[in-house]
């Protein structure tokens, strides 16, 4: 037998350098991150653009007050907007559920483990941004009033419980499951609440009955939350790619592991295409179906509590930060499905891929279209002077970031298969597509917010910089498809 | 040394195994072979002490892995690589070898060793580790999970599949590492399902079928009836020769 004494006792000095390794390797990460250098820097700038956003938002808000309306609502609604739209972009301060940092085989005695994982959980990113955030915040206080101080903690505590309760359900297997069956059944359940709140929308302001007496605050309520449930989900992942290879299209679903065939030519392709995609483009992925349900569940529960407190904002609470959200949610890109293209496909193939995109658009302006009539409703039933500029911001918005996102989805083929040469569309699910929307959002925004404060030059270089970073990302996402370039120019000559 | 005394393990009332006693003896190498499920892979976690047996115990260098007090020791003294990857994602490749090292308390020349030789002797672009791990294909994940379970230079390897994953020319490069830590007189228990590479590197074969052993002894006897290869043996004991008739026709 080995004499263990060398390598085997517990040592302080080899504790305190584990602790110090794994210090500041997270610290490291809060710094830039765990992904691309460009990513790491959007995650950088995201925090002081959120601050900045609420602190115009605050200013903004403070205005409004001046004609006598209550600031501290909206300033909590837009930092309730904040956070959700942060929270689905992962990289807002949340906790999550503490993970083991060190390997169950390692050997450590139990205490030296329980503190290697506690400081491991207790300096990553989210818990980091978490602490930075709400101490922002309590400084912003006296100025804003607590109101927003206890509103950012409360929603911090309560975005991470929803983080938990997702990550929960999500690895838990139902006991009852046999092999292959799916661990989420599909959700039927939570489309019908949402056609049923659209039609009790409908009828409350268009058809008033004793059971619905006109009251536009809770048709917009209605009209949201059924917007709301169906972009959620309707989100990003569409299961979906479409082949078109030599002769014919390849329609793979990942999620039902099935391929068709189908004739380039014939009358039937296009039709079906179209149908498929759009159906997958409405399909739904499980993650966001759960954190979509409960952000709504939470959204209703807290609005109810504030309606006990301010009466009328409760749909303004709701409805202003909801609007951006959904959009966030439903980021750009993802709605257009994946679509791989060979090369020795003729003119038609580009032609079709083009007009997939344009149908797969459909169903997200149609879904828009619903959140922003909720939220005309909703702003005018809340006070009689409606921000029009707002309104009209989130109009001219929308439309201009889809087709953005549109046009990208076209324009960027980003992957290649060497075997058999295909060239992918769309940046479905593509972890920098949805940085690059949210960032593109929160700065609209920003720009928007301060320069209706009368900070034009702050306005100015704030999308200077933001043209620059979009830039970057861009030129950084171009240079991955140099080795590719020759494929992709064959494509489009 | 591994001794294992009338191992038994259950999850719920199904029997992974029971009454398994074995020995493998310093110098020598044990194949681990079975059928998916068999059991293998959670003999190794009893083995390690990561879980424990319902009956009987397992000695490694003679610390008991039922010992509470002893696991420590008993982990210390085991180079462990897991089926599938205990990499931290976030970590480059170097990072993990320095992580591991302060986990095992390796001394500067083991951190070495493993930074400036094992790594260049199994990776073709040694640059290829300043990624994080997050972003490494299944066979890096394998290769350095493999450095990791040697660095700090174990008595006893305990190798989940350590070959899948892995190309022809890095799993001949693992079959020689192997056998020279089995010349170094340590021992070794490889679990896999690449019979051809578990031949060239196991002196001795057990086979777990239905919670049981169905063979254990040396790799000759495993081969003597008339077969040349490990797999017509392993065919051959348990009895699925017929699998390629048996199968349903869907084509």
């Amino acid at each position: 037998m080995q004499n263990p004494s060398s390598h085997t006792s517990s040592n302080p000095r080899h504790t305190l350098n584990l602790l110090y390794f794994l210090a500041k390797h997270k610290l490291q990460l809060v710094l830039t991150g765990p992904r691309t250098t460009l990513a790491n820097l959007g995650r950088i700038i995201l925090l002081p653009i959120i601050l900045m956003y609420a602190y115009g938002a605050g200013l903004f808000l403070n205005r409004l007050t001046d004609s006598g309306l209550p600031a501290e609502p909206y300033i909590a609604g837009f930092l309730l907007f904040s956070t959700i739209a942060m929270v689905s972009s992962g990289v807002f301060p949340t906790l999550k559920l503490p993970v083991d940092a060190i390997p169950v085989f390692a050997p450590l005695g139990p205490e030296e483990t329980a503190l290697a994982n506690g400081i491991f959980n207790l300096l990553r990113p989210g818990f980091v941004y978490g602490v930075l955030f709400i101490t922002t915040v309590a400084f912003m206080s006296p100025v804003f009033g607590w109101l927003l101080f206890v509103s950012c903690l409360v929603f911090f505590m309560a975005i991470s419980l929803l983080e938990f309760t997702a990550k929960i359900i999500l690895t838990k297997k139902p006991s009852s499951a046999s092999a292959g069956e799916p661990l989420v059944r599909k959700p039927v359940f939570p489309y019908a609440i949402g056609l049923v709140l659209l039609i009790l929308g409908l009828l409350q302001l268009f058809y008033p009955n004793p059971l619905l007496p006109v009251d536009p605050s809770a048709a917009a309520l209605f009209l949201f939350c059924s917007g709301l449930l169906l972009s959620g989900y309707a989100y990003r992942n569409t299961n979906l790619d479409l082949q078109l290879t030599s002769g014919s299209y390849k329609a793979i679903s990942r999620n039902e592991k099935s391929t068709r065939n189908i004739a380039e030519e014939s009358q039937e392709s296009l039709r079906l295409l179209l149908r498929l995609s759009i159906k997958h483009i409405l399909r739904a992925n499980i993650y966001r179906q759960l954190c979509g349900l409960m952000v709504l569940m939470y959204l209703i529960f807290s609005g109810l509590i504030l309606y006990g407190m301010g009466g009328k904002v409760l749909v303004t609470f709701l409805i202003l930060p909801i609007i951006p959200y959904s959009h966030v949610f439903n980021n750009f890109w993802g709605f257009f499905p994946a679509l791989k293209m060979n090369t020795a496909n003729g003119a038609n193939s580009f032609m079709n891929g083009f007009l997939i995109y344009t149908f797969s658009l459909l169903p997200a302006l149609l879904l828009n279209f619903i959140l922003c009539f909720a939220a005309v409703f909703g702003l005018q039933s809340a006070h009689s002077h409606s921000p029009f500029l707002l309104i009209l911001f989130f109009f001219v918005l929308i439309p201009m970031n889809h087709l953005i996102g549109y046009i990208s989805s076209i324009i960027l083929p980003i992957k290649v298969s060497q075997d058999v040469k295909l060239v992918e569309f769309g940046r479905t699910g593509s972890f920098t597509s949805q940085r690059i929307s949210y960032l593109q959002l929160f700065l609209n925004l920003t720009i928007v917010i301060t320069a209706l404060n009368g900070f034009i030059v702050t306005a100015g270089i704030i999308l200077l910089t933001a043209t620059i970073i979009t830039a970057l990302i861009f030129f950084a996402q171009r240079s991955k498809l140099h080795a590719e370039q020759d494929l992709h120019m064959a494509l489009f000559k | 040394m591994i001794t294992a005394h009338n191992l038994s393990r259950r999850f719920g009332n199904k029997t992974i195994f029971s009454e398994l006693s074995f020995t493998v003896e310093p110098g020598s190498t044990l194949g681990l072979l079975g059928n998916n499920g068999a059991g293998k892979s959670t003999l190794i976690h009893v083995l390690s002490g990561l879980i424990s047996s319902n009956e009987g115990y397992a000695e490694i260098e003679g610390y008991r892995t039922d010992n509470p007090a002893q696991l420590r020791l008993l982990k210390s003294h085991i180079g462990l690589m897991p089926e599938f990857s205990s990499l931290n994602p976030d970590l480059s490749g170097y990072e993990q070898v320095q992580f591991s090292g302060l986990l095992y308390q390796c001394s500067e020349a083991q951190i070495r060793k493993a930074t400036e030789e094992l790594i260049p002797y199994l990776f073709e672009n040694p640059d290829d580790l300043q990624m994080r791990c997050r972003v490494y294909s299944t066979g890096m994940k394998k290769k350095l999970s493999f450095i990791l379970a040697l660095m700090h230079q174990p008595e006893v390897l305990l190798l989940d599949e350590p070959f899948s994953g892995l190309d022809p020319r890095t799993s001949r490069k693992v079959i020689g590492l192997l056998n020279q830590y089995k010349a170094s007189g340590r021992t070794a228990l490889v679990s896999s399902h690449h019979l051809g590479y578990t031949g060239q590197t196991a002196t001795h074969i057990a086979v777990l079928h239905e919670g049981k052993f169905v063979f254990e002894g040396g790799i000759s006897a495993f081969t003597r009836d008339g077969a040349t290869q490990l797999d017509e043996s392993l065919h051959q004991l348990l009895g699925d020769s017929q699998s390629d008739e048996q199968a349903p026709s869907l084509f």
